[in-house]
């Protein structure tokens, strides 16, 4: 969470946040503004949009520094820059019409708005990411779900989208790997009315520990569960949470999960695979794996009995 | 400047179904502002106490309204947002340059630019709340121009709106001093009367901070009975300035 000021990375890191949300092209055109600054007036509102780029960029930075930074905290550094770059958009046609002396400056001004247009569209209605997973997945929660009942996902991607496309309440389990964030988050457990700290980070550490988002005092971070934890006890567990709507969702293959029990000694599994999803993406490959919990059919019977009986 | 708002209200409702999935933590907005209207301001907020309260307002207020879902509420407001941001740069720019054209460029500049065509699309609150600041300076440069009282009354307004969307939006209450220690310093021998540009100026400033005050202070006050623990002044700043000055560590 807190960076060096000395280390020369988080420099770099730093630069290539800036460098994406100011974009290229506004950072082209701010050099030639700089370069054009005598068609800045010396008047009030110039100073002020100056000073307050300049208090925004600063305060960004000390902000870097200090907390889990993203690109979209420049949103108003950007806003605020922009009118600082059109003089450097005016010396860009001037530049382009003083070099290719068949266009006049009139035609280079559309020539740049052009080329602005088609940069943004490419930019930004052709997302990289195409998570296609994320309505696949949550789709076939859906249709394996039984109708009238609200799916339940277990899972150790700390990613609630996929729960929430599917409509499904959102129960987390640690993956027994170190994912970036999971011991700092997962940092309390519940002692029957009480929550108490999880004292080491071992414990923290294994598979299968089953938590609830907290609130409250304990927003952002999850909470365990008071059950019987950890791998020897996924499998009761897993149950816990209801019959026939309960589902896993691992972002990894089948064999890789199911192998993590199989070198437990683990070989009766309480879930069943749904399907497995793989997606080619260009550097890498995006698996996601989904299970439905066994449920005792005695137990929804007896569930289903109630409801027409009334009793629960 | 029609045309212009037109192609970026164009390029963000393209992006809108472009991009068929969210942020992820565009989760926890949309859990709080669908408990906000199911449960009431008791337990809206306890997912994340500290969040500032306007944009799930925004969002509540605008699904209750239109009918439509929550997600597609939160990226109207967004999209509404970074639409209106445009107009905001197109006006700061004319108070700049003084020139149609250049204000029409950097409009266009704004319209086209992807990153705030992105922020957009996003249900997350950083294109409202860029566009509320941007107004909040807005109405101070104009307040300031048209030596108007009432112009910095709007400042304010902006400012309160834009911190109850992100704590960053405090910063206005920096920026405008030190903007007008820089105008003083800078027109010190032009100045006929310095008795008068001291008071004009911190008359403007007091009428900003009492509009600030006016319209955070009961909304901190409504939310503090319930789970928000939302403050005008997040405390943690404090500590992150005093994590910088001692050279953070990792």
């Amino acid at each position: 969470m807190f960076r060096n000021f000395f280390i020369l990375e988080s420099w770099q890191k730093m630069s290539n946040i800036y460098t994406g949300a100011f974009f290229y092209t506004l950072l082209v055109l701010l050099v030639f503004a700089a370069i054009n600054w005598r068609n800045f007036k010396n008047n009030s509102p110039t100073r002020m949009l100056l000073t307050a780029f300049s208090f925004t960029f600063l305060l960004q930075i000390v902000i870097y520094f200090c907390v889990r930074y993203e690109r979209r905290y420049l949103a108003f550094a950007i806003a605020i820059a922009i009118p600082l770059a059109v003089p450097g958009f005016i010396k860009l046609a001037e530049v382009i019409s003083k070099y290719l002396k068949f266009i006049t400056v009139k035609k280079a001004f559309l020539i740049l708005a052009l080329t602005a247009v088609i940069i943004s569209a490419f930019k930004t209605l052709n997302p990289e990411n195409g998570k296609v997973w994320l309505h696949e997945v949550s789709n076939d929660i859906k249709l394996f779900c039984p109708p009238g009942k609200k799916p339940v996902v277990l899972t150790y991607s700390p990613d609630e989208r996929l729960a929430y496309y599917a409509g499904a309440t959102y129960i987390r389990f640690t993956s027994g790997e170190l994912i970036k964030g999971e011991v700092e988050s997962i940092r309390y457990k519940y002692s029957g009315d009480k929550i108490i700290e999880i004292p080491t980070v071992k414990e923290r550490e294994q598979l299968g520990l089953f938590t609830y988002r907290g609130i409250d005092d304990y927003a952002g971070y999850f909470i365990a569960l008071d059950i019987p934890q950890g791998l020897e006890n996924f499998n009761s567990n897993v149950k816990r949470f209801g019959t026939d709507n309960v589902f896993i969702v691992v972002p990894k293959s089948d064999n890789d999960f199911k192998n993590t029990f199989i070198k437990a000694g683990i070989k009766d599994l309480a879930f069943t695979l749904i399907k497995e999803y793989v997606y080619k993406r260009s550097k890498t490959t995006v698996v996601y794996t989904l299970y439905k919990v066994n449920y005792d059919k005695n137990e929804l019977k007896s569930q289903n009995d109630d409801n027409v009986t009334g009793k629960r | 400047m029609f045309l212009i708002l037109l192609l970026a209200l164009s390029f963000r409702v393209g992006r809108c179904l472009a991009v068929p999935y969210m942020d992820k933590d565009s989760v926890l907005y949309l859990s709080m502002a669908n408990s906000l209207l199911e449960n009431g301001l008791d337990t809206a907020f306890e997912r994340n106490p500290r969040i500032p309260p306007l944009y799930i307002f925004a969002m509540a207020a605008c699904k209750k309204y239109s009918g439509v879902s929550m997600e597609t509420a939160g990226r109207i407001v967004s999209t509404v947002a970074g639409t209106f941001l445009v107009l905001a740069i197109f006006l700061m720019a004319k108070l700049i340059f003084q020139n149609n054209n250049y204000a029409l460029i950097a409009a266009f500049l704004a319209a086209t630019h992807p990153f705030l065509i992105i922020i957009s699309e996003d249900i997350m609150r950083d294109s409202l709340f860029a566009c509320l600041t941007a107004f909040s300076l807005l109405f101070a440069l104009y307040g300031s121009e048209k030596k108007n009282y009432c112009l910095w009354l709007l400042s304010g307004l902006f400012c309160a709106a834009a911190t109850m969307t992100r704590s960053e939006g405090v910063a206005i209450l920096f920026i405008v001093p030190i903007w007008m220690i820089i105008e003083f310093i800078v027109n010190i021998k032009k100045i006929p009367s310095y008795k008068t540009f001291i008071f004009r100026s911190s008359f403007s400033f007091l009428v900003l901070i009492f509009t600030f005050t006016v319209c955070t202070i009961p909304v901190e006050s409504v939310l503090a009975d319930t789970s928000s623990k939302w403050k005008i002044f997040d405390g943690r700043a404090m500590g992150y300035v005093k994590s910088f000055l001692h050279i953070s560590k990792k």
